[in-house]
């Protein structure tokens, strides 16, 4: 759990220096999935985790209260409900990164679309935040699986 | 495991349950005032363990802009910019014989980056990175490329919230340059900005300047606002109304400056080490 407010606090810092040149990638969302793979976690807490993660960060930095919070919160679950659908076989590498750049990438739209109003180049700051993030939520996926390779075959 | 224990550990309700949480919030924050004041304690509260980042970034900025080319142009316009509000206030205060407001209490300008701009409060209110530690006060003008676009209606310590001129709440007094005529500076609340009370019988030059005059005590006169546009059709009670340009984009606000006092910018300098 320390991972996950290691790396919201990575995010913010991420946020800090990024305000103006790309949006941060999403850390806090990326640890939160992982722990959930890892399945030492109940999923309803790390759900609930992941909303009262985004309602702070909205609070710091969108002013929509509840807005990341509900994204960060409706991924989670559709990633539980993925994770525990699969069979063994089937929870690999592949699919958590697959599941971590889609997430990123909704989320990445999310923030494209509130921004638009305040800054002209917004589609800038999220290819960027795309170029920069996309690689982090591989990390985490290999994290998650290290000795594996994509497919689950060591 | 009996049946509905197993249902509460169900993903579904879990997520369907935050959903409609976060909905909730999100309505509460478009319409109750106090949210904001949620939004500013937990900026103030991480501002604690965000500092190192906040203090890195400062200097990066610094010294980044130092590297860049066109700084001391920049630093020119800044300081030419200083220098034409003061002339202006200089004049004004000189034409009207008020000596009392002395030079050691000329206002300086404080930068501050837009934090968040409400889509919904487009045309009312912005907040900024600057407050009660840089000297910012309750009150104090904010300007843009050296127009008035708004001021201070609440400080925290380490930012504020600016009403805008386009604001239906914004309320001071007006001259126009050529004339001396003066009139109530109001917003629509829908990104116009009104001169209220002008005499029906007065007849203002459209493409007139509009600045600030000596009316109000929290502002500097001569600051600039933008150009008279339209003259007001309806009339009400002998007074007409004009419409006013301002002389920035409004839409494209990222970063203004405040107007503080000499004293409170130096103790902000000292504080800061700049």
């Amino acid at each position: 759990m320390k991972w996950c407010f290691l790396l919201w606090y990575f995010q913010d810092v991420l946020q800090i220096f990024g305000e103006g040149y790309f949006f941060a990638p999403e850390l806090f969302l990326g640890a939160v999935l992982l722990l959930m793979s890892s399945e030492e976690y109940d999923h309803p807490g790390l759900i609930w985790f992941s909303f009262l993660g985004g309602v702070i960060w909205d609070a710091r930095w969108t002013g929509f209260i509840g807005m990341t919070a509900g994204i960060y919160a409706v991924l989670a679950t559709f990633f539980s409900s993925l994770w525990n659908s699969m069979p063994d076989t089937g929870r690999n590498k592949l699919l958590l990164f697959a599941f971590l750049g889609g997430s990123h990438l909704a989320v990445g739209i999310a923030r494209c679309l509130l921004e638009m109003s305040l800054q002209d180049t917004v589609w800038v700051l999220f290819l960027r935040q795309q170029i920069v993030g996309l690689p982090m939520m591989y990390m985490i996926a290999r994290m998650a699986f290290p000795r594996e390779g994509l497919y689950g075959a060591p | 495991m009996p049946r509905r224990y197993r249902e509460i550990e169900n993903p579904w309700i879990h997520g369907g349950l935050a959903a409609v949480v976060a909905c909730l919030l999100l309505l509460l924050s478009f319409h109750l005032p106090f949210m904001r004041y949620v939004v500013d304690g937990v900026s103030l509260t991480l501002r604690i363990p965000e500092y190192p980042a906040l203090y890195l970034r400062a200097r990066g900025t610094t010294f980044l802009r130092w590297l860049q080319s066109g700084e001391s142009m920049r630093r020119r316009v800044d300081a030419l910019e200083r220098e034409n509000i003061r002339l202006r206030i200089l004049l004004a205060q000189h034409s009207l014989e008020e000596e009392e407001l002395t030079t050691s209490s000329s206002p300086s300008l404080v930068s501050a980056r837009v934090l968040l701009r409400h889509p919904l409060n487009w045309w009312e209110e912005i907040k900024i990175d600057a407050g009660a530690s840089r000297g910012v006060r309750i009150g104090a003008p904010v300007l843009f490329q050296g127009h008035l676009v708004g001021r201070v209606r609440q400080v925290q310590p380490f930012d504020a919230w600016v009403r805008l001129i386009t604001s239906r709440s914004f309320s001071i007094p007006a001259a126009v340059e050529d004339t001396r005529d003066l009139g109530v500076l109001t917003g629509s609340g829908e990104g116009q900005i009104l001169l209220r009370y002008v005499p029906e019988e007065r007849t203002l030059p459209v493409g007139s300047s509009v600045i600030t005059s000596l009316l109000d005590e929290d502002f500097p006169p001569g600051i600039p606002i933008g150009v008279l546009t339209e003259r007001g059709s309806a009339s009400f009670g002998g007074f007409r109304s004009y419409t006013i340009r301002s002389g920035v984009p409004l839409t494209r606000l990222y970063g203004v400056q405040v107007m503080v006092q000499k004293e409170e910018a130096a103790g902000e300098k000292l504080a800061t080490g700049d």
